[in-house]
């Protein structure tokens, strides 16, 4: 069963639930509880996949053996080769599911959420590595981060840190009541989003609108309509799922970071990464861009701040379309925001020298508007319409 | 502390609730007849993947079912619709069909109101452009899919159970089916009947009915809301008290109007927007191509075998391809006579009257595209579709 | 390290000498110190306190100001 697609997943999950709401109701720690319910779903989530639950189980005692593997090592001794390794075997089943169905192989590995988990497995290396994790990682707790079902079919990208933290925090009765209600709340604003708006979207315009008059529109006309709509097709269905998965994990006691601020009011590009899809953003800012930039500072093999930063960038990018599949249109996507913002930084360097874009109220608004037509046609490229 | 309220939350459950247990009975007192009419030509895939209003359509005799597929979105003052009502005819044409809805689509609506098919007149257009070696494939059969005619399918104990058997078979090559794992277990009972498949789907089958049962009342729900008209291109007086001759003149004129920048007879419009700029290329695209061993002609036989079952009185409309335009795709002509052919054969064989256009391959007008038939095309449909309402 | 030092590498940083004066402004929020700037003061803290702070340690709610900023390094000294 496919996560938050049926009336039946929502029904399953609100029976399992019921305990949960009730523990928490009176102050009682539901932690134990909501692990097997995690185990429950995870069984009906892949019961008809054979070859994802054994890809699944496949790529979790691989998980845990390098995280294991690696904190004991890393109390021993810290060589980047062996940091560099594990960083790579811990990415290497998501690579395999990339590659193989290039060579024809697709039946051999995969299963839903693969990208997802592959960073959360990834972050717990880098965070040995730098010391933030010292104490031991009790095995039940890892498997629960790694597989915490509201988040396991397309994020939010939690950290262990954060996540470990309200595992083991029981809120007061009066706490839950907000979990709960904020919870109920975001999962009844994903019906909003994804069952209703994005439906609506999708089919009376972009089924129905798109596939009947097209003779009848101009090329520009329809792919202008095409490209608007897909855009925010996009976000409600993303968003509304991304409210299911954080409302649920609110229920079980578990503050799942926010996936979306509003990203269609940014006023540039870095603004707009800072509200969409922010779980990933942040994670390739945090461990990616950054570890990149810190990097080469530090060692001083490229002295120019901007070229390190506009390379970090590329990079950044480059990953996040690669990452999203093999496809050119996402390696187009990857670059076109490369190019956006290090345009933009380069815009925003020269003005703070000759001040020509002021900062007020009207300047704000005309900043929103260029920023949304550039983000939508990004998302055209990400559809993939523009190629094919 | 912030006060919290979860009243909202109980409201909306309870709207929920009374939506979800609300009568069928008092629901239908919602859906007019005129609801009915407008579906005839909304072509929403709503109201395709949906059992109530085509299921009141088949059980009034003014209407009479086209099923076929994208060509009948291609609407123009000799569309059968515009033709029908311009003339006042005793028959309503009601579309079912668009891109995608191939044999095995239409099979799986049919055989959804296999009950109502008994003596009812029927037109089922043929295209030729189903026949491709692997059939239909998932990314046309996943948006015309619906869920309710694969459950009703599983539930359906009226149609022959080895043509039931044989559909299942086919039905469960395709993704979205095999990712419901409530549907294959029902399923892969009916086809190997063993032990361990009986309780399972035993165990299923009550999830599966509620399901179904959901699954009605949304269409229900649909219904009731209504399908919007599509602009027809209606023109009364184009098509009013003409003879076929003269119908045939002014849809020639009507098509001379609108295809005259190309040597292939296509729609302006559609030349310059789809073959203009990459049409070196496709010479000699299709020279390579073949109708034979198509999966198509078993879904096809499909259809024949329950409008036999099910004595139903169907007529097989044969489209032709744009003969101008495929000789330059390098399509030989041989290939696609012998296609023609096997369609009137197979046809014939099954005991149903053909209507068989593919003599008009190279009829200027009669075809708008490639492969769509229009303006003079529509004409000789429509003489077709009043000579099979009377016989 | 005095926290004063914190202050001076802080406002070298940022290029603004508010920084030395508004210590519980945030400094993220002020649009002061970027992604980029946080490496900066990273790479600096590093070179001349000898304190190395993990890049995830440097998170955005508990080293936004000048005074959080200088408690945390004093915490690690």
């Amino acid at each position: 069963m496919i996560p938050f697609e049926s009336f039946y997943f929502f029904f399953i999950v609100g029976i399992l639930l019921i305990p949960s709401i009730i523990m928490g109701l009176q102050g009682k720690a539901s932690r134990k509880y909501n692990m097997v319910v995690t185990i429950i779903m995870l069984a009906i989530i892949f019961a008809n996949s054979l070859l994802g639950t054994i890809s699944l189980l496949i790529f979790t005692i691989w998980q845990v053996v390098l995280v294991k593997g690696y904190i004991a090592y890393r109390k021993k001794a810290n060589s980047t080769a062996i940091f560099c390794i594990g960083i790579i075997a811990s990415i290497m089943p998501l690579i395999l599911v990339k590659i193989l169905p290039i060579l024809g192989l697709n039946h051999l590995f995969g299963f839903l959420g693969v990208s997802y988990l592959t960073f959360k497995a990834v972050q717990m290396i880098m965070e040995i590595r730098d010391g933030l994790i010292k104490s031991e990682i009790p095995l039940a707790d890892f498997l629960y981060f790694l597989l915490f079902f509201p988040s396991l079919s397309s994020g939010p990208i939690d950290r262990w840190r954060r996540f470990q933290k309200d595992v083991h925090t029981v809120p007061t009765k009066e706490a839950y009541r907000e979990y709960l209600y904020l919870g109920i709340n975001k999962i009844f604003r994903g019906f909003l989003y994804k069952f209703i708006i994005a439906f609506l979207i999708h089919f009376y315009i972009i089924v129905q609108l798109l596939e009947t008059h097209y003779f009848e529109l101009h090329p520009v006309q329809y792919h202008l309509l095409n490209m608007y709509s897909y855009s925010l097709y996009l976000f409600f269905d993303f968003a509304g799922y991304s409210a299911f998965a954080i409302g649920i994990s609110y229920i079980m006691g578990i503050k799942t970071p926010e996936n979306f601020h509003l990203p269609f009011i940014s006023r540039n590009i870095k603004d707009f990464w800072n509200r969409w899809h922010m779980t990933l953003s942040f994670w390739f800012r945090d461990y990616v861009y950054m570890r990149f930039a810190f990097w080469m500072t530090k060692k001083k093999w490229i002295k120019n701040r901007v070229t390190i930063s506009n390379l970090g960038y590329l990079m950044l990018f480059l990953l996040m379309g690669v990452w999203h599949g093999l496809a050119p249109h996402y390696i187009v996507y990857g670059l076109y925001h490369a190019c956006l913002i290090i345009g933009f930084d380069f815009f925003d360097r020269w003005n703070k020298k000759h001040k020509v874009w002021p900062k007020n109220k009207f300047t704000h608004v005309v900043a929103v508007i260029i920023t949304f037509h550039f983000v939508c046609f990004g998302f055209y490229i990400f559809s993939g319409n523009l190629f094919y | 502390m912030k006060k919290y309220s979860f009243v909202p939350l109980f409201i909306a459950v309870s709207l929920f609730l009374v939506f979800l247990f609300f009568p069928n009975r008092w629901l239908e007192y919602f859906i007019s007849d005129k609801k009915v009419q407008q579906a005839a030509t909304s072509l929403s895939p709503l109201m395709f993947q949906g059992d109530y209003l085509q299921g009141r359509m088949l059980a009034d005799d003014k209407y009479f079912p086209i099923y076929g597929s994208s060509e009948l979105s291609r609407f123009d003052p000799f569309h059968p619709s515009n033709f029908a009502e311009a003339n006042n005819l005793d028959y309503t044409p009601f579309l079912i069909g668009r891109g995608g809805t191939q044999s095995l689509i239409l099979f799986m609506d049919l055989a959804s109101q296999a009950e109502q098919l008994k003596g009812k007149k029927i037109a089922f257009i043929v295209s030729p452009q189903w026949f491709i070696t692997e059939g239909i494939d998932n990314a046309h059969f996943e948006p015309n899919y619906s869920m309710l005619k694969a459950y009703n399918l599983a539930f359906n104990d009226t149609i022959d159970p080895e043509l039931k058997r044989e559909a299942i078979r086919r039905i469960l090559q395709f993704d979205v089916v095999k990712r419901d794992t409530i549907l294959t277990t029902l399923y892969e009972y009916e086809i190997s009947p063993s032990k361990e498949h009986h309780w399972k789907a035993k165990l299923v089958r009550p999830l599966a009915y509620m399901k179904k049962k959901l699954l009605e009342k949304k269409d229900l729900y649909y219904a009731a809301f209504g399908f919007p008209n599509r602009d027809h291109h209606q023109d009364n007086d184009l098509v009013r008290n003409k003879s076929w001759e003269e119908l045939l003149e002014e849809a020639s004129n009507y098509g001379k109007e609108r295809a005259n920048n190309n040597p292939y007879f296509m729609d302006n419009d559609y030349y310059n927007h789809n073959y203009a700029p990459i049409e070196a290329k496709l010479k000699g695209y299709k020279k390579n191509a073949t109708f034979a061993g198509s999966l198509e002609y078993q879904d096809f036989q499909m259809v024949l075998d329950l409008f036999k079952d099910k004595g139903a009185d169907p007529i097989f409309i044969s489209l032709p391809i744009n003969g101008l335009w495929y000789d330059y795709a390098g399509l030989p002509i041989e290939v696609r006579n012998e296609f023609y052919q096997s369609i009137v054969d197979q046809v014939e064989t099954a005991g149903f009257p053909v209507a068989d256009f593919s003599g008009h391959e190279y009829d200027p007008y009669f075809l708008k595209d490639p492969m769509h038939i229009a303006w003079k095309g529509w004409v000789y449909v429509d003489q077709a579709l009043i000579e099979h309402w009377k016989r | 390290m005095e926290k004063q030092d914190v202050y001076d590498l802080l406002a070298e940083v940022c290029q603004d000498d508010v920084v030395k004066e508004e210590l519980d402004m945030d400094i993220f929020e002020a649009g002061l110190l970027d992604s980029f700037g946080t490496i900066t003061l990273l790479v600096e803290i590093e070179e001349r306190f000898g304190i190395s702070v993990p890049i995830t340690e440097f998170n955005r709610e508990e080293w936004n100001t000048p005074n959080k900023i200088a408690k945390e390094l004093a915490d690690r000294a």
